[in-house]
């Protein structure tokens, strides 16, 4: 087994890990965000290199830190209001720490995608797409925490739907602007093989 | 390269889009401003059926007016479409069936969820075929994939101005509850797989340039050929 597989499998392994915690714990949307990240690597080990690997490693690492996040310390029992719901400012908080997993995610659907449907992204594709995957990933999330809590939960209060929207659309928009600058300025594109230097006639 | 029939012909297909689309609509509103429109009964606002006639009369115009000022042109299969959307929404608002009818918003929220990933598939290809030589969205499984991602996100996109327009109004005109965001996420969802699947089995015998071909955009695209 070469070493990209190595990676691979092992970071298909925390994000197993992090979607039965998810899934015990009810927690919709870093469920989902494993599930994509078990995806993404069950599709690394097909090709990549290690070095592409690092990135889904890093997603999923990420993926575990921030359920046990969510269901213990950030849990919303802990950020209660004086009227017994979560505050504005959990939902604020919750919709960070889970976009936080998202960043490494999105940048590692490029390079397995990229890896095994010969795709090559640029800095521009980079920046204009980001966000929006970034945003789609969480989208079945919800789906996923209307069916654990039902629709009387607050958990499918509009207002934290609002929040954690928002955070991610912020947190994807500043990511999608720092990596394609430095992407840009690095003249590198993702490619089947990874992040490559363009030529200079390119 | 566009032939001077041709041109002539889809100019005179957008004016009279630009004339009786938002005619049609603004007639539409008609019925709910003079408060016999079925849907004030079945429970919505009149002002906001009103608001919504209107607002999709300005929203109607747009694609005739891009395609006047020689900026953009649709097919016509997408217009059908995408028109068809449009009036399938505002007569069925104002006839109640969002109230009345339990499923008839998540019908038509799949429906508008497909015609959201359509759009999103036409400029991925159109992306694919302006690109520089070394930029590819690759084989039809790629493609497919980020399809999907990017298609997702216009769902929460949506559901994020719904609730930005509550707040600026201070009433809940646009969200009706979890339970209809959840199940607008869902017949989002339901909608992007559609196309999705529609997608791969198309780009398995044909190319994004195949899609790309029948869209024109900028006004290079608008130059009449010399006969």
């Amino acid at each position: 087994m070469n070493s990209g597989r190595v990676v691979a499998v092992a970071s298909a392994l925390l994000a197993v890990l992090s979607l039965i915690i998810a899934w015990i714990e009810c927690e919709g949307i870093m469920a989902i965000i494993s599930l994509f990240a078990l995806a993404f690597g069950s599709a690394a080990s097909k090709r990549c290199s290690a070095r592409t690997c690092i990135y889904i490693m890093t997603a999923s690492a990420l993926c575990l830190v921030c359920t046990i996040l969510s269901v213990t310390v950030l849990s919303q029992g802990n950020f209660l209001g004086p009227d017994g719901d979560p505050s504005t400012a959990w939902f604020v908080i919750i919709g960070l720490v889970h976009s936080i997993p998202v960043i490494p995610l999105t940048f590692s659907s490029y390079t397995i995608i990229a890896s095994v449907s010969a795709a090559s992204y640029n800095w521009a594709m980079v920046r204009g797409l980001s966000p929006f995957i970034g945003m789609g990933m969480e989208v079945p999330g919800f789906v996923l925490e209307y069916f654990f809590e039902g629709s009387d939960n607050w958990m499918t209060d509009n207002g934290y739907i609002l929040y954690h929207f928002l955070m991610t659309a912020i947190v994807m928009i500043v990511f999608s602007y720092v990596v394609s600058e430095a992407m840009r300025d690095a003249r590198v594109i993702v490619n089947e093989n990874g992040v490559e230097v363009l030529d200079a006639d390119s | 390269m566009l032939t001077a029939e041709q041109d002539a012909r889809e100019r005179r297909a957008a004016w009279a889009m630009l004339v009786l689309c938002p005619l049609s609509f603004l007639g539409i509103s008609v019925f709910s401003f003079i408060g016999v429109a079925p849907g004030i009964e079945a429970g919505h606002d009149a002002i906001y059926l009103e608001a919504t006639c209107f607002a999709w009369a300005i929203v109607s115009m747009l694609l005739p007016i891009l395609r006047l000022a020689r900026l953009v042109s649709m097919p016509p299969s997408f217009l059908l479409v995408v028109y068809g959307n449009m009036y399938f929404y505002v007569i069925s608002l104002n006839l109640g069936y969002y109230m009345s009818i339990s499923w008839w918003g998540d019908m038509g929220h799949v429906i508008s969820s497909t015609i959201v990933s359509l759009t999103v598939f036409i400029a991925l290809c159109i992306m694919e075929c302006h690109s520089p030589p070394h930029v590819t969205f690759g084989r039809r499984y790629g493609m497919v994939a980020m399809l999907f991602l990017v298609a997702l996100s216009f769902g929460g996109i949506w559901e994020m101005m719904e609730g930005f327009a509550d707040f600026a109004g201070g009433n809940s005109y646009m969200v009706y509850g979890a339970s209809d965001t959840m199940g607008d996420l869902t017949a989002d969802l339901l909608g992007v797989a559609i196309v999705c699947i529609c997608a791969y089995v198309y780009l398995g015998k044909h190319t994004p340039e195949d899609i790309s071909s029948t869209v024109r955009f900028g006004r290079a695209a608008f130059e009449i050929e010399d006969r």
